[in-house]
C-alpha cells in the first residue's frame, strides 16, 4: 500500500472543527513575539502579575506611585507576557513503525496525526519545526511560522519512509540539548524502547524546561495478542525471527506488556510529561481534540 | 490384565493424536510482521518455561483422557489388590437349574422338591449376600437366558416350574458360555442347581473337553459353583410306558399295553395300578416283590384302532410326584417306507432286509432305486432314504432338501471312492482299510438316546462287538442350497472309533436329520452284515422318520416338537391348560394327537460324583457349594472400568483449571480497564 500524499493527509473538514481549538503549552514558553502562551518572563500584557520591590536598575516608569504613596516604599508593579511557542514536532520513522493491523499502519497514523497538529500551530501563529529518526535523525527542519515552511514539513513527512531500528533515545537527548530555548516537544513513536533508557530522556527534556508530550501509538492486535495457530514472528526493524506457539507464550507476553505500559505511565506522571496512549484504529481527529482539550485545561500551570 | 474388548486396543494409537495435533499447528505457521518484538522475547525467556510446561501438561493430560477412554471401553480385568478392590462381588450370576423330572423328588424330612429347595437356597443366599450382580437364569427347557431383576422372583417364575422333562447339562452350559461371550459379562459366577444325574450330566460326552477348554479360556474370571442335591430320596416308585401295540385278535380290536413299575426299595403292601382308556378306569393291584415289576395288559378296543383314542396310567403318590403316571394314544400306524438309493450297491439287499425285517407280520416295505430314478419317488410317504451315490442334479438336490427339512431321515453311506461329492455338502475322504486282525473298533457310542440307544431290556447293542475293516471317513461343506440349520448345526458323533474318527454322526437339519455312516454292511467292509446291530438300527430309524407321516405318536416330553410352530396344541387330559414344551399328558390339534411321557432315563438312580466332576471341568475352578455363596478372596479377576470413568472425569477437571489459568491474564487486564480508548 503506498504512502498518502501531503494532501491526502490533511482533511480540511477535521482542520475546520480543530482550528476552534488552540494548542496551549502547559508551561511558558521562550518565544520571540507576542503571542498565544505565556512567557518565562514578565512583559507588557494587561495582565497583572506580581508587586516586588525596587531594586538599583530598575526602570522607574514600572514604579507604582500610589503604592508608594501609601506605604512610602518603592514597588515595581509588573504583568504578564505573552509570546509564542516553537513546537518541535519528533515522528518516529524506525521500522517497527510499518506495522499495520487492521486499521492500517502505525507511521500514517503517526503522519496525519502530524501534519494536523502543525497546520494548528502555524495558524495559531507558533513555529513548528520537524524532526524525522529511525537509528539516527533523518530529517531535521527547524521550527518556523511561516506557511511555506509549513509546505516544506508537510511535503517532508508525505516522503518519509519507515525503515531503520529505533534511536529515540539518542536522538531524545540530542534535541533535549539542541533546542536552545523552552519549546513544545511532541513525540509520535510506538516507544519500543527499554521504558528506563526512555525515562532518562524525558528526564533530561524536562531539565531543559520543555514541554513533553507523547503520543504513544498501539495497535490493538499488540495487545490482545489473539493468535490461533503458530506464528514465525519476523521483527520489523532487524533480520530476527522467532517461531513460537501463541498460546504458549501468550501470557508471557502480555504480562511483559503489562509490565512495561505500567512503568510507561508511572514515569510519564513522574516527570510530567503530556502522556497520550493512542490506538491505531480510533479516529485521529477524536484523538487530536482530546489531546487539544486536556492542554487547554492545563494552561494555567507553574512558572518553572 | 485381561480385556474383555481387546480389539478397541488397537485404538491406543488415538493417544498420539494430541501430539499429531500439535506438531501439525507447529508445521502450518504463518509469518506475520511484528513490532513489539522485545517482549515477545522477554516472554520467551522469562515466562515461557510455565507456560511450556503447562502446554505439556495439558497435551500430556488430554493423552491420559483419550488413554483411560480406550481402556475402559476395553473393559480391563484386573486381578490382585486391584481387583480385590474393584469388588468382591462377581458381575453375573448365572443359574443353571436342572429342573428336570429327577429334581421333584423330595427328600425325607422335607416337603418341598430338590427343585424348589434350590431356589429356596439360591434366593436366600443373594439377599443375604446383598450383592448387586446380574442374575442371569438358564433352565433345561429352552435354555434361553432370561436376565432377572432380583433372586427372589425365581420362585415364581413359570420358567422355574417343575418338568417332566430331561435335563441336558452339556447344553445348558453350552448356552451359559455363548451367554457369557455375547455379552461380555465381567466376572461370572456360574451356579449349577442339579441332582447330578448321569443320564443328565452325559459324563462320556466329548463336549466336556471342548466346554471345559472354553470356560478356562475366557478372559473373564469364571468360577463354576455346583449346588448338588444327591441326597437319598424315600420311598419312590416310577410308572413308564414300555411299549404299546395294537393287535386285532379273533375280530376285536385290542391295544397290547407294557407298563414298568421300578421302585427303590420295594413296597411291602401291594399298591393300585389305575389305568384309565378312554374315560373307563380300570384297577389292578400290584404286589412288587423285586425293585422292578412288569405289567403287561390287553385292553379291548370298542371303537376299533382306526378310531383312535388315549389313556393313562397311575400310581399312588410317593416322594416323587413326577414319575407316578404315563400317558398313551394310540392310532392308525402309518406305513412309513424305506428306499435304499445306490448306484452299485451290492450290500442294498441286506439294508432292505434290515428296513423292512418282518413284513410277513407288518406292512412295511423297502425298495432300491438307481439315482437316475430319483425323479420317479414318491416322497409323501417316505420314512427313511438311504444314500450311496454321489450328490443330485439340482432339481433332486432341492427335493432331498425339502424332504429332509421337513422331518425326513436320510443316512448317507460311503460310496467307496472319492472323487465326487455326496449330498449335503458331504466330502468323502479316501478308503482306509485296517488289517482283519486288527479291525478299527467302535469305542463309545450314544446309549441313552438315538438310533444306539439301549434296547427296550436295557442292553447295549453290540457295537463294540463290531469289526471294521474298511471305512472311509468324510468332512461336510456348506453348500449352495444348504439350509442355515445344515450349516450352522455341528455333527453329533452317535458313536466313535477307538481313534475318535466318527463311526455315525446325525446332523440335524429342519426338522429331520441327516445321518452319515462311515462303513457299509458288507463283509469287506465290516461284520454289520451280521444284523445285530444293522436291524435295530434301521428299523429305528425308519420309525423315527414314520413319526411325521403319523396322526398319533407317543413321544418324550421335551424332545417332541409340532411340526410346524404356528399349530395349536391343547391338553386333553386335564382341565387346566398345560405345556407340552414341559408338561406330559395327551394334546391334541385337530385330528392329530400326541401322548408325552417323562423321558425314561429320567429314573436312572446314577449319578457323577466330585471327582468325575473335578475331571469334567478341567482346569475350571470349580465350588461344591453347601448352600451359601462363599465371598471369593483369591486370585479375583474384577473390571474396573467404573474406576477408569472416574480417572477420566477427574482428567477433564484437571485439563479444565490448567485451561482457566491460562485465561488468568485477559480477566486481570479486564479489571484493570486497558481495552477502553486511548489511556492519558
Amino acid at each position: 500500500m503506498s504512502s498518502p500524499t501531503a494532501r491526502e493527509l490533511l482533511d480540511a473538514a477535521v482542520l475546520g472543527r480543530l482550528t476552534r481549538l488552540t494548542l496551549n503549552a502547559r508551561l511558558p514558553m521562550a518565544g520571540s513575539v507576542s503571542g498565544l502562551h505565556r512567557s518565562a518572563t514578565r512583559g507588557a500584557s494587561v495582565e497583572f502579575a506580581e508587586y516586588r520591590k525596587y531594586v538599583q536598575g530598575d526602570d522607574i516608569r514600572h514604579v507604582d506611585w500610589r503604592v508608594f504613596a501609601r506605604t512610602d516604599r518603592f514597588y515595581i508593579k509588573e504583568f504578564e507576557a505573552d509570546t509564542n511557542l516553537r513546537c518541535c514536532l519528533i515522528l518516529d520513522i524506525s521500522g517497527s513503525m510499518a506495522f499495520a493491523g487492521a486499521h492500517g499502519s502505525r507511521l500514517d497514523y503517526a503522519k496525519r496525526l502530524l501534519v494536523t497538529l502543525a497546520h494548528l500551530l502555524v495558524h495559531q501563529g507558533d513555529a513548528a519545526g520537524l524532526v524525522c529518526f529511525s537509528d539516527g535523525t533523518r530529517h531535521d527542519i527547524p521550527p518556523r511560522d511561516s506557511p511555506s515552511h509549513l509546505r516544506a514539513i508537510f511535503e517532508t513527512v508525505a516522503a518519509v519512509q519507515p525503515n531503520g531500528t529505533t534511536g529515540i533515545v539518542q536522538t531524545l537527548h540530542d534535541l533535549a540539548e539542541k533546542i536552545r530555548q523552552r519549546a513544545l516537544v511532541i513525540v509520535f513513536s510506538d516507544l519500543f524502547t527499554p521504558v528506563g533508557e526512555l525515562m532518562e530522556c524525558f528526564e533530561h527534556m524536562r531539565f531543559r524546561k520543555h514541554d513533553l508530550a507523547v503520543f504513544h501509538l498501539l495497535d490493538r492486535q499488540e495487545l490482545d495478542f489473539n493468535f490461533d495457530r503458530p506464528i514465525r514472528f519476523q521483527d520489523l526493524e532487524g533480520n530476527f525471527q522467532l517461531i513460537t506457539d501463541p498460546a504458549i507464550i501468550k501470557a508471557g507476553y502480555q504480562r511483559e506488556l503489562d509490565r512495561y505500559l505500567s512503568t510507561m505511565e508511572h514515569g510519564c506522571r513522574e516527570f510530567s510529561v503530556d502522556y497520550h496512549r493512542v490506538f491505531t484504529d480510533t479516529d485521529y481527529e477524536a484523538a487530536l481534540a482530546t489531546f487539544l482539550l486536556q492542554r487547554m485545561t492545563k494552561k494555567q500551570g507553574p512558572r518553572s | 490384565m485381561t480385556f474383555l474388548q481387546p480389539w478397541l486396543l488397537w485404538g491406543l494409537p488415538v493417544i498420539l493424536l494430541p501430539v499429531l495435533i500439535h506438531l501439525l499447528n507447529r508445521l502450518r505457521y504463518r509469518s506475520v510482521k511484528w513490532a513489539a518484538i522485545m517482549f515477545l522475547v522477554s516472554a520467551t525467556r522469562s515466562s515461557t518455561q510455565s507456560a511450556r510446561l503447562r502446554h505439556y501438561l495439558l497435551m500430556a493430560c488430554r493423552m491420559l483422557i483419550l488413554l483411560l477412554i480406550i481402556l475402559a471401553m476395553s473393559r480391563p480385568l484386573v486381578g490382585g489388590w486391584l481387583g480385590m478392590a474393584a469388588g468382591g462381588s462377581p458381575d453375573t450370576v448365572v443359574l443353571l437349574l436342572d429342573r428336570s423330572a429327577s429334581m421333584e423328588a423330595v427328600e425325607p424330612g422335607s416337603v418341598a422338591s430338590k427343585r424348589a429347595q434350590a431356589l429356596q437356597r439360591f434366593a436366600q443366599s443373594a439377599r443375604e449376600g446383598g450383592r448387586s450382580s446380574r442374575l442371569v437364569l438358564i433352565e433345561n427347557v429352552l435354555r434361553t437366558p432370561l436376565e432377572l431383576q432380583q433372586a427372589a422372583a425365581l420362585e415364581n417364575l413359570t420358567l422355574t416350574a417343575p418338568t417332566d422333562t430331561a435335563a441336558d447339562l452339556p447344553a445348558m452350559f453350552r448356552a451359559a458360555i455363548d451367554y457369557i461371550i455375547q455379552n461380555k459379562t465381567g466376572r461370572t459366577e456360574i451356579w449349577v442347581a442339579s441332582d447330578f444325574q448321569e443320564s443328565n450330566w452325559k459324563p462320556t460326552s466329548r463336549e466336556w473337553q471342548t466346554l471345559s477348554a472354553q470356560l478356562a479360556g475366557l478372559s473373564q474370571d469364571v468360577r463354576v459353583c455346583l449346588l448338588g442335591f444327591t441326597a437319598d430320596t424315600g420311598p419312590n416308585r416310577s410308572l413308564s410306558l414300555q411299549s404299546l401295540a395294537c393287535r386285532a385278535r379273533a375280530g376285536r380290536d385290542q391295544l397290547g399295553v407294557v407298563l414298568d413299575i421300578r421302585a427303590t426299595a420295594p413296597p411291602r403292601e401291594p399298591f393300585p395300578l389305575t389305568i384309565c382308556l378312554n374315560g373307563a378306569r380300570s384297577q389292578v393291584e400290584v404286589a412288587m416283590q423285586a425293585s422292578q415289576f412288569r405289567y403287561a395288559g390287553k385292553l379291548d378296543l370298542a371303537g376299533g384302532v382306526g378310531a383312535g383314542g388315549w389313556g393313562q396310567a397311575e400310581i399312588p403318590a410317593d416322594a416323587n410326584g413326577r414319575d407316578n403316571v404315563c400317558y398313551f394314544a394310540y392310532g392308525a400306524e402309518p406305513a412309513g417306507r424305506v428306499v435304499v438309493v445306490a448306484e452299485n450297491l451290492p450290500s442294498a439287499g441286506l439294508l432292505r432286509a434290515a428296513a423292512a425285517s418282518g413284513t410277513s407280520r407288518t406292512n412295511q416295505a423297502c425298495e432300491t432305486m438307481a439315482p437316475t430314478e430319483l425323479r420317479q419317488l414318491r416322497w409323501h410317504d417316505l420314512a427313511l432314504l438311504v444314500w450311496q451315490a454321489e450328490a443330485p442334479d439340482e432339481a433332486g438336490r432341492a427335493t432331498l432338501q425339502k424332504f429332509v427339512e421337513e422331518g425326513g431321515t436320510l443316512l448317507c453311506l460311503p460310496p467307496g471312492r472319492s472323487d465326487k461329492p455326496g449330498p449335503f455338502g458331504l466330502q468323502w475322504g479316501r478308503v482306509e482299510t485296517a488289517a482283519v486282525d486288527k479291525p478299527f473298533r467302535v469305542a463309545s457310542w450314544e446309549e441313552h438316546d438315538g438310533p444306539l440307544s439301549k434296547t427296550e431290556n436295557g442292553a447295549n447293542l453290540p457295537l463294540s462287538a463290531v469289526a471294521v475293516t474298511t471305512r472311509q471317513l468324510f468332512s461336510i461343506k456348506a453348500e449352495a442350497g444348504a439350509t442355515p440349520d445344515g450349516q450352522g448345526v455341528p455333527g453329533i458323533d452317535l458313536a466313535v472309533y477307538a481313534d475318535g474318527a466318527p463311526f455315525l454322526q446325525s446332523r440335524p437339519v429342519g426338522r429331520g436329520r441327516l445321518l452319515v455312516g462311515t462303513t457299509l454292511p458288507q463283509s469287506d467292509w465290516s461284520s454289520l452284515h451280521e444284523g445285530t446291530v444293522l436291524v435295530p438300527l434301521m428299523q429305528r430309524l425308519r420309525r423315527s422318520g414314520s413319526a411325521r407321516l403319523a396322526d398319533v405318536q407317543v413321544a418324550v416330553c421335551g424332545a417332541w416338537r409340532p411340526a410346524f410352530e404356528q399349530e395349536l396344541w391343547t391338553c386333553v387330559d386335564a382341565t387346566e391348560p398345560k405345556d407340552f414344551r414341559w408338561q406330559a399328558g395327551v394334546y391334541q390339534c385337530g385330528a392329530k394327537r400326541v401322548a408325552l411321557n417323562r423321558p425314561e432315563r429320567e429314573e436312572l438312580p446314577e449319578v457323577v460324583d466330585q471327582a468325575r466332576l473335578r475331571q469334567l471341568f478341567g482346569e475350571v475352578r470349580l465350588h461344591f457349594v453347601a448352600g451359601e455363596m462363599a465371598r471369593e478372596t483369591q486370585s479375583v479377576k474384577s473390571e474396573v472400568w467404573f474406576g477408569l470413568v472416574c480417572l477420566v472425569l477427574l482428567g477433564m477437571l484437571v485439563e479444565s483449571a490448567l485451561l482457566l489459568e491460562g485465561g488468568a491474564w485477559r480477566r486481570t487486564r479486564e479489571r484493570r480497564g486497558w481495552d477502553g480508548e486511548a489511556h492519558a
